[in-house]
């Protein structure tokens, strides 16, 4: 079998723009997930009660569920509540709060394996707890959270291949339509392998840069 | 004059209780130490003293105020802990600077003048850029207890401050403190260091099963002491 070089050149536009859709959704629903995760996280940490409880479900139930259905429940369901989202922005919502789920557990078993002692030095010194927390617990925690952070987002950034289901016109959605359409299958198997690893690739070296960065 | 005044302490863990009734008088510029076999109730009497914990009843009392707001109340009362809980992120100088400038507004010029200062007074001049995991361990306990001076507190905490030091770095520890006690600072101080008791308290407490069964001054404490329980517990730790 060889390689057909002017197949792969013929369709690569195509699907480098199709990367570029996957590269917004991503930097996008990542954007969500980085805000999303420290609301829930500290409001699991330092809510009252109800709070807590309420916060604690809902991430017990989006970490049950596969994120094909979450996505599929926020195309399908929400447009019957009168939330009417484009499948792109629906893909935004749906990888943005899975990766907040995920990330916000990571941040709170880090905050939480720092250990007892650290939260009452900063309260005995007359921190009010949530200001120990923001203060004095996450600085220390950022670098413990980093690489399990950036491996959660290298799969949120392959989950992206799900929207494929809602017809987003994403990287596994193109390269898929286009190998029913050519027949061309390699070649375009190939170029699908090669952006996912672009894209992937760098969010792991700005990860490691931002590591670096906290170490120093 | 009373700094502080305790009256019926009662704290349970459980069916466990650690405080059974305790009542505590402390003096401005009095140097208290307790102590007592473990599980007497010592820790857990200074933890509510900065409510660390919660009594379950009774009431304290700092300068004749009741100190409903907790921040305050810590901010007025400084505690150093057995494991020094230094945070292992911030060096010796920011460990101490990071209280005032956060919580008392100090610029980052004047927070760090003080943490030196006080870095100075704990015999650490010259470790100010170290992280806590460059520190011998009396080294840390000495920059912890810089950093809860560093708030400028009116009463000083210590719970068993030196039995996680190795031998030889007890005295460095011991020496800051009494130096402390001679400028003045008003001290309870939980320990097993009967040399420190002796020579540096006004007053030295004994506690057994929650309560303070017998209280005096090192004198009477040592010579004459003042309950059988006591008695057995100085022959125990000091082998007479």
């Amino acid at each position: 079998m060889s390689f057909d070089w002017a197949a792969f050149f013929e369709y690569l536009p195509r699907l480098v723009a199709a990367a570029g859709v996957t590269l917004q959704i991503s930097v996008l629903s990542l954007g969500l997930a980085c805000l999303g995760a420290p609301v829930l996280a500290l409001a699991r940490l330092l809510g009252p009660a109800p709070l807590r409880a309420l916060t604690q479900a809902f991430i017990e139930v989006i970490r049950g569920l596969p994120p094909l259905v979450v996505i599929a429940f926020c195309y399908f369901a929400l447009p019957k509540i009168g939330v009417v989202l484009s499948g792109f922005w629906c893909g935004v919502l749906a990888l943005g709060v899975v990766g907040a789920v995920y990330a916000a557990e990571i941040m709170r078993a880090a905050i939480e394996s720092l250990g007892k002692g650290q939260l009452e030095a900063a309260l005995a010194l007359g921190f009010a707890r949530w200001r120990a927390v923001l203060e004095i617990l996450t600085p220390q925690a950022l670098r413990r959270i980093l690489p399990p952070l950036t491996n959660e987002f290298a799969n949120l950034i392959k989950a992206s291949s799900l929207l494929s289901v809602i017809s987003v016109h994403e990287i596994s959605q193109v390269g898929q339509s286009l190998i029913f359409e050519t027949f061309v299958v390699i070649e375009i198997l190939v170029q699908m392998a090669v952006l996912y690893l672009i894209i992937i690739g760098g969010v792991s070296i700005l990860s490691r840069r931002m590591e670096r960065g906290l170490a120093a | 004059m009373t700094l502080l005044q305790a009256r019926g302490l009662v704290k349970r863990f459980g069916s466990f209780t650690a405080l059974d009734g305790v009542d505590l008088d402390l003096q401005r510029g009095e140097r208290l130490v307790i102590c007592g076999p473990s599980g007497s109730g010592k820790s857990t009497l200074i933890r509510c003293i900065n409510r660390l914990e919660q009594p379950d009843a009774g009431t304290i009392t700092i300068e004749g105020l009741p100190m409903a707001d907790l921040q305050a109340l810590r901010r007025r009362v400084g505690m150093v802990f057995q494991q020094f809980n230094l945070f292992p992120n911030l060096t010796a100088r920011e460990n101490i600077a990071i209280a005032p400038r956060k919580l008392l507004g100090l610029s980052r010029a004047e927070a760090d003048a003080r943490a030196e200062a006080l870095l100075d007074r704990v015999q650490l001049a010259g470790h100010a850029d170290k992280l806590p995991s460059g520190l011998s361990g009396g080294q840390q306990q000495r920059v912890a207890i810089a950093r809860a001076l560093a708030m400028e507190p009116v009463l000083m905490l210590f719970d068993e401050p030196t039995s996680a030091l190795d031998p030889e770095m007890i005295r460095e520890v011991l020496d800051v403190m009494v130096e402390l006690g001679q400028g003045g600072m008003s001290m309870i101080v939980v320990t097993h260091e009967m040399g420190f008791a002796r020579r540096a308290a006004d007053r030295i407490g004994f506690m057994d099963q929650g309560r303070i069964v017998a209280m005096a001054p090192p004198a009477q404490f040592f010579d004459a002491p003042p309950h059988p329980r006591l008695v057995r517990f100085l022959d125990n730790i000091l082998g007479h």
